[in-house]
């Protein structure tokens, strides 16, 4: 079997003898080889496309995990408190927040450019390395672009309450109104709403046509339990309960049903005719292609929220690209943070998201986090270069002023931490890896806060104050991950996490007749 | 490792595939010859003109270096990133990658001859500048460097704080350190390609690979310090924090047109047949695209930060091209990405020989025309282009231009014994 299936065997045996690296099946899988002459499958455990659908789809359609209802619990509980939090906020006004009168940009603005910044990891993977001939996205795109819409979904939150009286948020679209009152075109915030916008459709639109294929798989499995009756019940109480309380509390309900009729809604009428396949293809590219430049729009265009001004420490001509790498830094973090886990949880899950889609991400985190280093080194360098007293003055601020231990801890976790990935060890092992994509996450929030608080040192030094958020700050920030964490938990319990289709096409067994002699694994086009 | 029984690898590997026949060779000592003397030309106008002819001889000459420089570091940046990515496609297109980078001394001795003819034209110049008064040194000197120049600098406070990082000494010891850099850089890749080719052994793979990692960050800092030096420095007050990836941006996007045009070349007269498809013209054509828009955006975004901020001290650099120069401002963004742009989206014309040599030309035209944007300019007392312009831009990039055409005549087109050729000899794009 093992020469059309690559399994864990073949994948061990790519491993030259003599080395000890790969050997290890159950912390590394066998695919993190350097031999040059192979390249390691992308998918491992002896799959039949029957079988990817089967794993899958079961994540779906099986019995809720009691981690999930947990985790679910945690999250949603969070995510409600934020809520109350918003709610105070918008009763009372943005006095609840820290903001002082140099400082009028708080945590807001920080957790909206670090939540956006974690949304570019998802279109990066499928829009980016699709054009690039990644293959070994497949297992991580469609996890990745539900993430990039969530967080998208939480960094929009931020600006919509911040502007005080939140029923005129609207406002921030250049609607015709009676007044004749419109935004200025001429600010940044104004490209924001537009970029974000944009890349907020345009993710939602990729990720969702991704999905119609696997929506559309998932509702002809719905439809063959049409008839089977799913036991709805109080699952958190002791079992056996008393029959009376049984008959009370357990309902009948035709859930494959609703799923049958919920998939088949969402995908369109999808037949997996040749022709549908071709369609799909051309869009998909094309979608790649229009997502690519947002990618690097949208980051670029909150940098210029900062750069367009004259605020020494904000004005310098490399945000744009800088800013794009931190985001693409984070973005990936946040898809470890989360991959980690969900690959220990969902059984078979290792078979996809190998040894070595973890070791290419660690290695695109180095690559992003060295980027980021460089460009805080360049700004530092030509801060000193331009002779500027007040560029000067900022960035001295910044690395030994009262916000010092922010500094410190920005450059510790973004650009020190990320080089741990240049040793073997620390990117294929996952626990490591997993500490040190929070590590990065907690990084990129602070390198957001060391920008904005540029702000407390203005030009006036009679002005100056420090600032200090309060629990309705803290507590919104924390709320936006419980509703981060909420959406996607839904996302993981009612779409398909991988890309079924896409899996299927890079399994060996798709190329089988193109290649019938060879004996490369995990090889070939679409 | 099995090929695809249609691939006839002794026909593919074959002499006369690859090889190109002995007049390349002839052409490129032809061109190398009129290089040198387009390059001699413009010195002996220097040394024979005024002080504002010698000026811009130093200037016309630093523009043709920075160019013969770019395509060398462009293909040794880009070759490391696909080192490092461990790419398949792209391993029998790497000896011409390794053609273009191995010349990359001919650029950095153009600087270097740049920065003596400066010294002799003003060993003796500078006296007699303070002659003139310190109002005519002002507005002309045989400087390209102003900061090197004592009567110039006199009294600048912003000199004075920079002086530690701009100085003589320093200035040689890095010159000199980004030589050795690169040097030991180019070396090691081309020691590591032959030791492959005599051996079949697939470790340099692994060893280029490896090396690319950390190669690639010494590459961002020296060409970082390289582009604030050789071309950021000549307005020693103007800064600006984006110079060094527009540096790289263009770089690279230079050396893929470059690149794209070998090929097109080498396919037009039959060479390399089997090695170098369609479907390898199409990536390149499509990075060509990629890099052509980074290159936009990057310098769009560094003209949009200082315009909108309007910071005096930053303008000023760009009002200086915007008035004087204000058709070469206007092509620039046109011919520099809005054509190449429209002429590159269509997928036929990524994959035909004919256009994708078309745009590869026009973007390498339109290179030098984006260097000599960035230099040329500093010299205030003359804005039109003039005869010296001409030999001082074209002379050094014909030198590079020949030395390239007589070193791939010299070798075979496509390395061999790559672990990694069956991937590029079956290559496929699909989309």
């Amino acid at each position: 079997m093992s020469a059309i299936h690559p399994d864990e065997a073949t994948a061990i045996g790519l491993v030259r003898p003599g080395r000890v690296e790969g050997r290890d099946p159950h912390t590394i899988d066998g695919t993190v080889t350097s031999d040059p002459t192979k390249r390691p499958p992308l998918v491992l455990g002896n799959h039949t496309f029957h079988t990817v659908s089967e794993t899958i789809c079961g994540w779906i359609q099986q019995k809720t995990p009691p981690w999930w209802m947990a985790a679910f619990g945690v999250s949603a509980t969070v995510a409600g408190f934020g809520t109350l939090m918003i709610l105070y906020l918008i009763i009372t006004g943005v006095g609840v927040w820290g903001l002082n009168n140099p400082m009028s940009w708080g945590w807001a603005i920080v957790n909206f450019v670090w939540w956006v910044g974690i949304g570019h990891a998802g279109t990066l993977i499928s829009a980016i390395l699709c054009l690039f001939k990644q293959k070994w996205r497949v297992s991580i795109n469609r996890f990745a672009e539900a993430m990039t819409i969530f967080a998208v979904i939480c960094a929009g939150t931020f600006p919509g309450i911040h502007v005080g009286r939140v029923w005129m948020a609207w406002m921030l679209f250049p609607i015709p109104n009676s007044n004749a009152i419109w935004p200025n075109f001429r600010s940044p915030l104004l490209w924001d709403v537009f970029a974000v916008g944009t890349y907020f459709t345009v993710s939602l639109l990729f990720w969702y046509m991704g999905m119609i294929p696997d929506l559309a798989t998932l509702r002809d499995r719905s439809i063959k339990k049409m008839n089977k009756m799913v036991t709805v019940g109080p699952m958190w109480a002791p079992h056996p309960l008393p029959d009376f309380v049984k008959r009370a509390t357990t309902f009948q309900l035709p859930m494959y049903k609703v799923a049958a009729w919920a998939y088949g809604v969402l995908a369109l009428g999808w037949r997996f005719s040749s022709r549908h396949w071709t369609n799909y293809e051309k869009a998909y590219i094309l979608l790649a292609g229009v997502a690519t430049p947002l990618v690097l729009s949208v980051h670029s265009v909150v940098s210029f929220d900062f750069a367009v001004s004259i605020i020494p420490g904000w004005h310098t001509t490399i945000f744009p690209p800088y800013f794009v790498a931190g985001a693409i830094f984070s973005g990936f973090a946040m898809v470890l943070t989360l991959l980690i886990p969900a690959r220990e949880l969902y059984p078979g899950m290792k078979d996809f998201v190998t040894a070595r889609t973890l070791e290419n991400m660690c290695k695109i985190i180095t690559v992003t986090g060295s980027m980021v280093g460089f460009a805080y080194i360049t700004e530092f360098f030509i801060a000193w270069y331009g002779g500027n007293p007040y560029e000067q003055g900022a960035f001295i601020q910044r690395a030994f002023g009262q916000y010092w231990w922010a500094y410190f801890a920005m450059m510790f976790c973004n650009v020190v931490s990320p080089q741990v990935f240049w040793l073997k060890w620390c990117r294929t092992t996952p626990w490591f890896i997993f500490i040190v994509s929070i590590v990065v996450n907690i990084g990129m929030w602070f390198e957001r806060f060391v920008i904005v608080s540029s702000l407390s040192n203005d030009f006036m030094p009679s002005s100056w104050a420090y600032y200090s958020p309060t629990f309705v700050d803290m507590m919104t920030f924390v709320g936006s991950l419980g509703i981060f964490m909420t959406l996607f938990l839904l996302f993981c319990r009612f779409l398909p996490m991988l890309a079924i289709s896409e899996v299927k096409n890079v399994m060996h067994a798709a190329h089988a007749h193109l290649h019938p002699h060879d004996d490369h694994h995990g090889k070939g086009g679409h | 490792m099995s090929v695809a029984p249609h691939f006839e690898l002794e026909r593919v590997f074959a002499k006369e595939n690859t090889h190109t026949g002995a007049s390349l060779a002839r052409m490129g000592q032809g061109l190398l010859l009129i290089g040198a003397i387009f390059a001699a030309i413009a010195v002996v106008m220097g040394f024979s003109g005024d002080v504002e002819r010698k000026a811009l001889t130093l200037h016309a000459l630093q523009v043709g270096a920075i160019v013969a420089l770019s395509f060398p570091l462009g293909a040794l940046g880009f070759s490391m990133i696909l080192h490092a990515v461990n790419a398949g496609w792209w391993v029998l297109l790497r000896k011409q990658f390794e053609n273009v980078f191995s010349l990359f001394w001919i650029g950095c001795l153009f600087v270097a001859g740049v920065f003596a003819l400066q010294w002799i034209f003003t060993s003796g110049g500078g006296a007699a500048a303070a002659e003139h008064g310190a109002e005519a040194a002002h507005h002309t000197s045989a400087y390209l460097w102003h900061w090197m120049d004592p009567t110039y600098t006199a009294g600048d406070h912003l000199y004075e704080h920079k002086k530690v990082f701009l100085n003589l000494p320093f200035f040689v010891i890095r010159m000199v350190a980004y030589f050795v850099i690169w040097g030991a850089m180019v070396a090691f890749f081309l020691g590591q390609a032959r030791r492959q080719e005599e051996s079949g052994d697939p470790q340099p793979t692994v060893n280029m690979g490896r090396a690319s990692c950390i190669g690639l960050v010494i590459f961002a800092v020296t060409t970082a310090f390289a582009a604030y030096d050789w071309m950021m420095s000549l307005d020693y007050h103007w800064f600006s924090t984006m110079f060094t990836v527009w540096f790289f941006a263009s770089n690279v996007v230079s050396a893929l047109a470059l690149l794209s045009l070998i090929f097109v070349l080498l396919k037009t007269f039959g060479r390399a047949q089997g090695a170098i498809t369609n479907e390898h013209l199409h990536d390149l054509g499509k990075l060509l695209f990629g890099f052509t828009v980074f290159w936009a955006y990057i310098s769009f975004s560094q003209y949009f930060l200082i315009w909108y901020a309007n910071i005096p001290e930053e303008t000023m650099w760009f009002n200086l091209r915007r008035a004087e120069w204000t058709w070469l401002s206007w092509a620039l963004p046109t011919c520099h990405f809005i054509v190449p742009f429209l002429l590159l989206i269509p997928k036929p014309a990524r994959r035909s020989g004919m256009m994708l040599g078309f745009v590869a030309v026009w973007i390498i035209v339109v290179h030098l025309l984006d260097v000599f944007w960035q230099i040329r300019p500093q010299l205030r007392a003359v804005t039109h282009i003039t005869i010296v312009d001409f030999l001082g831009v074209l002379g050094p990039a014909c030198v590079f231009g020949g030395a390239l055409m007589m070193r791939i005549a010299s070798r075979p087109l496509i390395p061999k014994n790559d672990p990694r050729q069956d991937e590029a000899l079956t290559h496929k794009n699909y989309v």
